[in-house]
């Protein structure tokens, strides 16, 4: 369901083109529309304003879904097990967090918890709710507030640093102990890249052209 | 086009739950005693190391006497639900016999699963609550020992071959007359065969001490025979094994090796003996002796078996193998049995009584041929045959010593004694009268020195002539020709035979002092070698 | 001599940072999203300065006391982060050691240092170019959660790795701190406004060519 290259294709509200400031120089611009696959550059510093992104809504509706399904694969099935001298232990991300919780350390177990299960699921559920009614041109209600927590959310997302950590425990663990993926390890990583993918695609003029246009 | 992607997610989720749900078998629940060490989604079930499910739940039953442990049962081991399927936790386990499961320490306990033969289908099983000592499906031979008494014998003890351990004790319990003790052994498939129809097992804890005439022998088992107990088995020289024994076949438990190896016989026949004298000593399971060779055993002594009272002979039931006997009496002997017994009878054999060892006075039954044993007949006794007994060598010096006693009581030493007396006071008297005479002497000397210057003097000699004839006659009568001297002499003759006939008695005991034990006429039986198992 | 770009606080803009929309600023809250409108992030400095404070109170327990405890067999070791570094360049794991180094001690202190001179230039005690300053605004709001993975290797340590006597791990007081730090110092880059050193530049600017300042409204 590629869009042909076109400008502006989404719908706009009325007065368009408005003016953008850089948010990192503050200088104004017009807000002109670029062509699909370009970018706009602010003029002072360079830094990026706006881009038009291919087929935005749809990319991210749909990884922003699988990401989803992917995410409960990741909690329903073992992430990785352990086995030594005859004793097999399984990890699994939510059941992690939840034992760090009771027994001993609850902040770490909290930060666990937050950064790789509570997040993601907010940010890929919020992306979903928001965009997928857009897709028909309607407006989820409450979905602006929705989209505002979803740009705040967005730093909080450290599936990849996740990823990474596991990979430095196995380099530590590889040596003493005979480590199996589990099926979840391999859904966290799809996981990681359709959440990547999912951001990726978020054009934020569109998104908001989009919702506003919706709304009125 | 990219659409294609949350399809797919759809897709691959969905398989792999429903090949998550699809590998799950059924659930078994399975009661124990205790949940310690069994944790719920952490506990696997295992078969033969492999795993074939984890437990799902713990529960306490309605009655909080007992834990219901779910098991999740994988898919590929359904089949193993079974009829008497077993199921037990291995955890550590220390006891004198069993130090198992100690790898649990670190790994956690486990629960392991036993499949059964029986047909499929339930799920609801009583856990063990000790493990099995021998897998069931293990191959091997499974036979039964029966022991009089359990003594250290253990679940668990281990059976030995030549010192070799083949297998082990697996149950314990007292038969159901109650009156002995039933074995399950386990043998191993690889020694299986040894086990032969004629095979002896014996029970080889602990120490055995034995004293006999040849001396005093100890002899120990391997240390962990004398801790945990242990049994062995082998075949008695001389005898033929037999066939492989079969699965269940039943094996008596002696106390000790020396007892099997001198269960040569195959007890049949039952005899009932009758000893006039005490059988104090004698007990259950005392051998019975022919020549020195055990044919046979004590197996009852009690009064129930002769049929009135007025009898005051002690019945002693005993089981000999006539087998072994009839190869003793020359000439072939066919026939049944009761006709043997009644021609060996005939030919004189009798039972006796014997000293087995001095320092526990334990006594034996010694059956042996007596030629010049007077004739006696077997006698019926309510369902037993009886053979005549003969007395002891210990009797029969009873025996002599009484008739040396009733020969002196026979002696007429009163009467002697009471000649002597009368002699004596006869004696005493006529001295008396000596005296008296002598006084009359003197009186009459004095008067006859009267008389002397008497002219009556003279007509005195021939009157003191003839009393001193009267008293020369009486005098010599006491001497040593006159008759009363004879007779004491005489008496004292016979006093002085019967002593000497008791001085040689004491004086061949001194030379022979066996004599007091096996009689002069020692009936030709040799002394036996092998030292007497004590009972 | 470039011209001069207009500016959105020189006519009394705001734009919206959550969605990006430009107005005025004294109509209080973002007609698209409902985000409250400033022209620049308040108190923006002295908030990004107290929170790098709390975190470099926080850096110090979490390089010094242990990330989590090994007990193997009854024998328990504590390590920290540098330990652990240690214990893999030891075993010749470079790499590894390598990436803990960096994320773990390193990421940290150059996001603090990063952002307290960017406070200083913001505040206008440094001059460095906005560029520069931009690239490394830029740098340490990206590499910012990666630090963060030290926290996860204990978690997945702690969880894996429960074999009862033979080896367990628990996690240690160093690890919160460690956590709080890489929070701290994420929230400290959120509260620092970057327009602020282009402001700078235009006050330095405008006190160089001495010409007028332009009305605000």
């Amino acid at each position: 369901m590629k869009r042909k290259a076109s400008i502006a294709t989404w719908p706009k509200p009325q007065g368009a083109p408005h003016p953008v400031a850089c948010h990192f120089c503050d200088t104004l611009h017009d807000g002109a529309a670029v062509p699909e696959g370009t970018a706009a550059r602010c003029k002072r510093c360079g830094v990026l304003l706006y881009q038009n992104r291919p087929a935005s809504l749809v990319r991210v509706t749909a990884f922003s879904a699988t990401a989803l399904i992917l995410m409960g694969i990741v909690n329903l099935f073992p992430f990785l097990s352990m086995e030594a001298n005859g004793i097999r232990t399984e990890l699994s991300l939510f059941r992690a967090a939840r034992e760090l919780i009771r027994e001993g350390s609850p902040a770490i177990g909290w930060c666990v918890a937050i950064f790789t299960l509570v997040a993601p699921l907010a940010m890929a559920g919020g992306m979903l709710y928001v965009c997928a009614p857009l897709l028909k041109g309607r407006a989820a209600p409450g979905a602006r507030h929705v989209a505002r927590w979803l740009g705040r959310t967005e730093p909080w997302n450290m599936i990849e640093v996740f990823l990474l950590g596991v990979l430095v425990s196995l380099m530590k663990l590889g040596k003493m102990a005979e480590l199996t993926f589990g099926v979840g390890f391999w859904a966290f990583g799809a996981l990681m890249l359709c959440m990547a993918a999912a951001v990726a695609g978020i054009d934020r003029n569109e998104l908001w052209d989009r919702l506003e246009v919706a709304e009125e | 086009m990219v659409w294609v992607v949350p399809i797919l997610a759809v897709l691959i989720g969905g398989w792999l739950i429903y090949q998550n749900l699809a590998s799950r078998g059924p659930i078994a629940q399975v009661s124990f005693e205790t949940a310690d060490g069994i944790a719920a989604g952490k506990t696997e079930v295992r078969c033969r190391s492999v795993r074939v499910g984890m437990v799902k739940d713990l529960e306490l039953t309605a009655d909080l006497k007992a834990v219901t442990v779910s098991i999740q049962m994988d898919r590929h081991a359904a089949g193993l639900l079974r009829e008497d399927t077993r199921f037990w936790v291995v955890r550590p386990r220390v006891s004198a016999t069993d130090i198992s499961g100690l790898g649990t320490l670190l790994t956690g306990a486990y629960i392991e699963l036993e499949p059964g033969n029986g047909p499929q289908g339930p799920t609801s099983f009583l856990g063990l609550e000790t493990p099995p000592p021998t897998n069931r499906n293990v191959p091997g031979r499974r036979l039964v020992l029966t022991a009089d008494e359990a003594g250290s014998l253990l679940v668990g003890s281990p059976v030995y071959f030549l010192g070799m351990e083949v297998g082990r004790i697996e149950t314990r319990d007292l038969a159901p007359d109650g009156r002995s003790v039933l074995y399950n052994a386990f043998i191993r498939q690889e020694f299986g065969d040894r086990v032969r129809e004629n095979t002896r097992f014996w029970n080889t804890s602990g120490v055995d001490i034995s004293a006999g005439a040849t001396g005093i022998k100890v002899r120990t088992p391997s240390f962990q025979a004398m801790l945990a107990g242990g049994a062995s088995f082998g075949t008695p020289d001389g005898v033929d094994p037999g066939k492989p024994a079969p699965d269940g076949m039943s094996f008596k438990l002696y106390p000790d090796e020396d007892a099997a190896n001198s269960s040569l016989f195959n007890p049949t026949l039952k005899v009932l003996l009758l000893f006039e004298q005490s059988v104090r000593g004698l007990t259950k399971g005392a051998a019975v002796e022919f020549r020195g060779i055990p044919i046979g055993r004590v197996t009852n002594i009690s009064f129930d078996y002769l049929p009135s009272g007025k009898d005051s002979r002690v019945p002693v039931l005993v089981e000999i193998d006539p087998s072994l006997l009839r190869r003793s009496l020359e000439g072939r002997v066919d026939g049944t049995d009761a006709k043997f017994l009644s021609t060996a009878v005939d030919r004189g054999l009798r039972g006796a009584l014997k000293t087995e060892s001095f320092i526990t006075g334990t006594l034996f039954v010694d059956l042996a041929y007596y030629p010049d044993a007077a004739a006696e007949k077997l006698t019926q006794y309510g369902d037993y045959t009886a053979v005549p007994t003969v007395p002891t060598g210990l009797e029969q010096l009873e025996l002599k010593v009484t008739t040396i006693l009733n020969k002196i009581q026979a002696l007429p030493l009163d009467d002697t004694m009471g000649k002597i007396a009368k002699a004596a006071e006869e004696a005493a008297t006529t001295i008396a009268a000596a005296r008296g005479t002598l006084d009359e002497i003197n009186t009459t000397a004095a008067a006859a020195r009267k008389m002397l210057e008497d002219p009556e003097f003279r007509g005195l000699p021939t009157d003191l002539r003839r009393t001193l004839d009267d008293l020369q006659k009486t005098v010599s009568s006491i001497g040593p020709d006159g008759s009363m001297q004879g007779d004491l002499m005489r008496t004292l003759d016979e006093l002085r035979a019967s002593l000497r006939s008791i001085k040689s008695l004491s004086t061949s005991i001194d030379e022979k002092p066996s004599s007091l034990l096996w009689g002069r006429d020692s009936s030709g039986n040799p002394v036996p070698r092998a030292p007497r198992v004590k009972h | 001599m470039t011209p001069r770009l207009p500016r959105a606080i020189d006519q009394g803009l705001a734009s919206c940072h959550v969605c990006g929309k430009v107005t005025p600023v004294n109509r209080g809250r973002c007609p698209r999203c409902g985000e409250s409108l400033h022209l620049r992030k308040p108190l923006s400095v002295q908030r990004t300065v107290a929170l790098l404070l709390a975190a470099l109170a926080l850096y110090l327990p979490a390089n010094m006391l242990p990330v989590m405890t090994i007990s193997e067999l009854g024998d328990v070791m504590a390590s920290t982060i540098l330990e652990g570094m240690v214990e893999f360049w030891h075993r010749e794991a470079y790499p590894i050691a390598i990436v803990i180094f960096v994320a773990s001690i390193m990421i940290p202190i150059v996001k603090i240092v990063a952002l307290v001179w960017l406070c200083a230039a913001a505040t206008g005690k440094v001059h460095p170019s906005p560029r520069v300053l931009g690239r490394i605004y830029w740098f340490t709001e990206l590499l910012g959660r990666w630090s963060m993975v030290d926290i996860f290797v204990v978690s997945i340590l702690v969880a894996l790795v429960q074999f009862g006597a033979y080896m367990t791990v628990t996690p240690g007081p160093g690890a919160l701190a460690f956590a709080g730090v890489v929070v701290l110092t994420m929230f400290a880059a959120m509260s620092f406004d970057p327009r602020l050193l282009w402001d700078r530049l235009e006050i330095l600017n405008a006190s160089e060519t001495l010409q007028p300042t332009p009305n605000r409204e």
